[in-house]
């Protein structure tokens, strides 16, 4: 199985995964397939508890996975750990060590892609001295090492959980900057889990919604966005058929809906594209909307293969 | 499923220049983050060290005239004074003999806490291990080294203070009150005094990997290797229920022609000595032939409990982790 100008490369691929903490636990993520081409940034949304974490984990090769398969980068999750570059939610760092030997254990860790003054430039962005002990930065001063040693191996594939939670506004806009410099030149693939929906928007242009441990939607956003559509009219959600309403509400004297569409949408309908937010929120409400994952997104099944 | 050709590698830049015996990898940055812990273990090598030089020659030869001038009766003197040590623990020649054990013992107990606190159970605790995990090297390589490295030099330090002990055994065991203590100091101190060591290290390791909370894992370790230590007072199944064998001493008396003559049993009446032309006394412990078959079989004991408790830990990390 060779990579061929037809197929595009994956980065990452999930097939029936399932990953359970402890017997008695509910599952964290349960027959999870989807698969993520080589190249995007995607964004990995869902409900707090819905896996996350554990999908990033799993890819990292932090965890093993209860059953399924997981492959990443063409082999087995930890394979090529070289290649891979993990960012944890809670930002582990050593606190008594200096940023300068923080970044001293990144360059010693990964011999012959460690990129030194890279890493050097995003902690010097942020106005850090070298000497400053790990022990006395604040929650994003640490998001901001954390990251420079996820950056500085040049990694093939990032696996970022919740890079932005404690960055203010403007480190945020900067370092998401720096990372989509780095994916659009060097073709990394990102897979970062976020809540802040409007930096996505700007940032991602792949979209896994994770929901009780399953994909529920995956794909390009701007496939997604346009397998949607944002009706208001006179009715009920009866009369949308044979579209596939996710959500729908009241709206003054009609009512408002995100439908999924099968087919162009009945005249008697206002319709417009929902934005990345509208659809997210409309998703979340609605759990047990159908999954929807575009072909590029779908896991190949395990045993036939067209 | 496709394979990615791996991308051209960043022209890497050379931060460091390293000599041949510059540590680097893993190495160097175990040797960071417990530079603490090798210096406070330096410390108290180098401290029992000079200690045990101390009772080799300059604290032994108050101890070494009295035998020379009264022979054992000399040594009871001498263990029967009141010399006190900076004023505040015996000063005893009998005493102070075994003190460098009682540091070898608590040493032990803190390489097993060390293995399950700060070296296992505090990385996974806080999430470290993940951060380096996250990095090129695999868990299984990361273990391999964060034992490895300190069993280095748990072995060095332990095996140079196992060796002084017992020159100084050699040239001063004579010296010591006979009794139960020199018998379980001879049979106690050699090769298993290092293996105790290491599998203490082992041991700590496993529990820091299993319990993966500080605090529960250092008490558990500590409990532990209590046991081990338990068993290596002569309890081990093996050595049966008995005492360790007895260690048979001479004495004998020097008298001023060089010749050798039998104690005259004058206690320390010097009138009585000067009559039996009594030059100077000579004592000391006969090698017994069960300390090899013992230590060995001790030693080997604890390598094997060492080795179970590595493959053990390694076991843990795979279950926890996906290590290739």
């Amino acid at each position: 199985m060779s990579s061929t100008s037809s197929t595009p490369a994956v980065a990452l691929e999930a097939s029936g995964l399932g990953k359970r903490y402890g017997r008695r636990a509910a599952a964290a993520l349960d027959d999870c397939s989807f698969r993520l081409p080589a190249g995007r940034i995607s964004a990995l949304v869902g409900p707090n508890g819905a896996g996350k974490s554990t999908l990033l984990a799993l890819a990292a090769g932090l965890l093993r996975p209860t059953e399924g398969t997981l492959t990443v980068l063409g082999g087995a999750p930890g394979a090529f750990r070289d290649r891979v570059a993990f960012l944890a939610q809670n930002k582990p760092l050593y606190p008594q060590l200096t940023i300068a030997d923080t970044l001293r254990m990144g360059a010693e860790l990964n011999p012959g892609r460690w990129d030194a003054a890279y890493a050097a430039r995003i902690v010097e962005e942020g106005s850090l001295q070298p000497g400053q002990k790990i022990r006395g930065l604040s929650g994003g001063q640490r998001t901001r090492v954390a990251l420079a040693l996820a950056l500085g191996k040049r990694p093939d594939l990032m696996l970022l959980d919740e890079p932005l939670a404690d960055l203010d506004p403007l480190a945020r806009h900067e370092l998401m900057g720096t990372l989509m410099a780095d994916a659009a030149e060097r073709g990394t693939t990102v897979l970062m889990s976020s809540h802040i929906v409007s930096e996505l928007a700007d940032a991602c242009d792949h979209l896994l919604l994770l929901g009780r441990g399953r994909i529920r939607l995956g794909g390009g956003i701007d496939d997604l966005l346009a397998a949607h559509t944002l009706v208001t009219g006179r009715g009920t959600p009866a009369d949308l058929a044979p579209h596939t309403v996710i959500e729908s509400r009241a709206a003054g004297r009609g009512l408002s809906a995100l439908i999924r569409r099968d087919g162009p949408v009945d005249g008697g309908w206002e319709t417009e594209e929902p934005s990345l937010e509208e659809l997210l929120l409309a998703h979340l409400r609605s759990p047990d909307a159908p999954a929807l994952l575009t072909p590029s997104t779908t896991a190949a099944p395990v045993e036939v293969r067209a | 499923m496709t394979t990615i050709a791996p991308a051209p590698a960043p022209v890497p830049a050379a931060p460091h220049r390293r000599g041949a015996l510059r540590p680097s990898g893993l190495v160097w940055t175990l040797l960071r983050l417990h530079r603490t812990a090798l210096f406070v273990w330096l410390g108290f090598v180098a401290f029992t060290a000079m200690f045990l030089l101390w009772l080799q020659g300059p604290g032994a030869s108050a101890t070494q005239d009295r035998l020379d001038a009264l022979g054992y009766t000399g040594v009871q003197i001498s263990a029967s004074s009141s010399d006190m040590l900076l004023g505040f623990t015996s000063g005893l020649y009998n005493d102070l003999f075994y003190d460098p054990g009682t540091l070898i013992t608590l040493a032990s107990f803190g390489v097993a806490l060390f293995a399950a606190g700060p070296l296992t159970a505090r990385e996974l605790e806080s999430g470290t291990a993940q951060l380096v995990w996250g990095q090129s090297p695999s868990p299984a390589r990361w273990l391999a080294t964060k034992l490895a490295l300190p069993a280095l030099f748990v072995t060095a330090g332990m095996s140079l203070l196992v060796l002084l002990y017992r020159l100084l055994w050699d040239a001063h065991g004579n010296l010591l009150i006979a009794g139960i203590s020199p018998r379980a100091f001879y049979f106690s101190v050699g090769p298993a005094t290092v293996a105790a060591a290491l599998s203490g290290l082992a041991l700590g390791a496993l529990v820091g990997l299993t319990v993966r909370r500080t605090l529960p894992a250092l008490a558990l370790a500590g409990f532990g290797y209590f046991l081990v230590n338990a068993f290596r007072t002569n309890s081990w199944p093996f050595q049966g229920r008995y005492q360790q064998p007895e260690i048979h001493s001479r004495s004998w008396a020097v008298n001023s022609a060089g010749a050798e003559i039998p104690d005259p049993g004058c206690y320390d009446n010097r009138q009585c000595l000067a009559r039996h032309d009594v030059a100077h006394f000579a004592r000391e412990y006969l090698p017994s032939s069960d300390y090899w078959p013992r230590q060995l079989l001790e030693t080997g004991v604890l390598l094997g409990l060492t080795a179970l408790a590595v493959a053990a830990a390694f076991l843990v990390l795979r279950q926890r982790s996906n290590h290739v």
